[in-house]
């Protein structure tokens, strides 16, 4: 399995920048079946409980500190949604950058971990084909992502269809 | 003390609910995207949701029904299709059924399966949602 390698390592995204310039150049080779398209690790603070605190609005497993200390998972928890928002909206930052848009048509996520404040998240997204029969053509990515580098937390499935700059 | 949220035995296969409505404002799009660092989605010129965020406003709308409240283990599965884009000024509610329920071993907890519509002012479907929630059940009703 091919890793796509995009060093980012600054977060200037913009088409100036010569990376991703030379990452445009081999756009093409690199979204094949089987390459991995890896995020950046990302620290969980205190502050992403906001997301699943603002829109999903459930209090005790996310907000409960003294009661989440009783609870099996022993301290409060970061929402699996802002979870995935965060390493899914990296994806697309990191990877399609130049594109116009990307629709996402649909998206499957199980979560087998609990993600605590501290942890280190990483996304690993694996193409695992294309739909060409659509206009543009729609991307099939398996994902997985990890805590603390070796930890699993979720496991998914998304397609993507990505409309191209005309 | 006595919880307020609904028990596993409480979700009967067929149980059927809607929701209040939620307005999706602009500020609740670059909110979002400046958390989740979701890049921008402009679709005919006008801002978008992004498709994670119509789920967890979907989601904070099962919330809002209450039935959660402290007999929710977690979600652990989420499945969502998304039918067409939500922008600002677009005030989304959700219908769910309960489409299977399956009790744990052990017997102290169950897992119930939505099957949700969110949909717009217009009753146009924005998205389809499957989601998957651990709930206790009874017995670990305090007597």
């Amino acid at each position: 399995m091919k890793a796509c390698k995009l060093l980012l390592k600054k977060e200037n995204l913009n088409s100036t920048n010569p990376v991703i310039s030379r990452y445009m150049e081999n756009y093409s080779e690199l979204m094949k079946i089987g390459s991995l398209l890896e995020t950046k690790e990302q620290l969980f603070y205190e502050k992403d409980l906001l997301m699943g605190i603002l829109w999903e609005g459930d209090a005790q497993l996310h907000t409960n500190w003294p009661g989440m200390e009783k609870s099996p998972f022993g301290k409060v928890i970061v929402h699996g949604n802002s979870v995935t928002s965060k390493v899914v909206g990296q994806l697309l930052r990191m990877y399609f950058a130049e594109a116009d848009k990307v629709i996402i048509n649909d998206l499957g996520v199980s979560y087998v971990g609990a993600v605590n404040i501290g942890d280190r998240i990483k996304g690993s997204f694996t193409i695992v084909g294309f739909d060409k029969t659509s206009k543009d053509s729609r991307m099939l990515l398996d994902f997985e992502v990890k805590k603390n580098k070796d930890t699993v937390v979720s496991k998914g499935k998304m397609t993507i269809q990505v409309v191209e700059r005309r | 003390m006595e919880t307020l949220g609904l028990y596993f035995e409480d979700f009967p296969v067929g149980k059927t609910g809607r929701s209040v409505g939620k307005t999706v404002t602009l500020t609740d799009i670059q909110f979002f995207k400046e958390m989740s660092g979701w890049p921008d989605y402009v679709i005919s010129g006008k801002q978008a949701a992004p498709e994670m965020q119509i789920t967890m406003i979907s989601a904070g709308l099962m919330t809002r029904q209450g039935f959660y409240e402290g007999t929710l283990v977690g979600i652990i599965n989420n499945d969502w299709r998304y039918a067409m884009p939500v922008f600002a000024g677009d005030t989304l509610k959700i219908s769910y059924v309960v489409a299977d329920a399956i009790p744990t071993k052990k017997g102290n907890k169950g897992i119930i399966v939505f099957k949700i519509r969110t949909y717009n002012q217009r009753n146009e479907t924005v998205a389809e949602g499957e989601m998957k929630t651990m709930m206790l059940t009874r017995v670990n009703k305090p007597s």
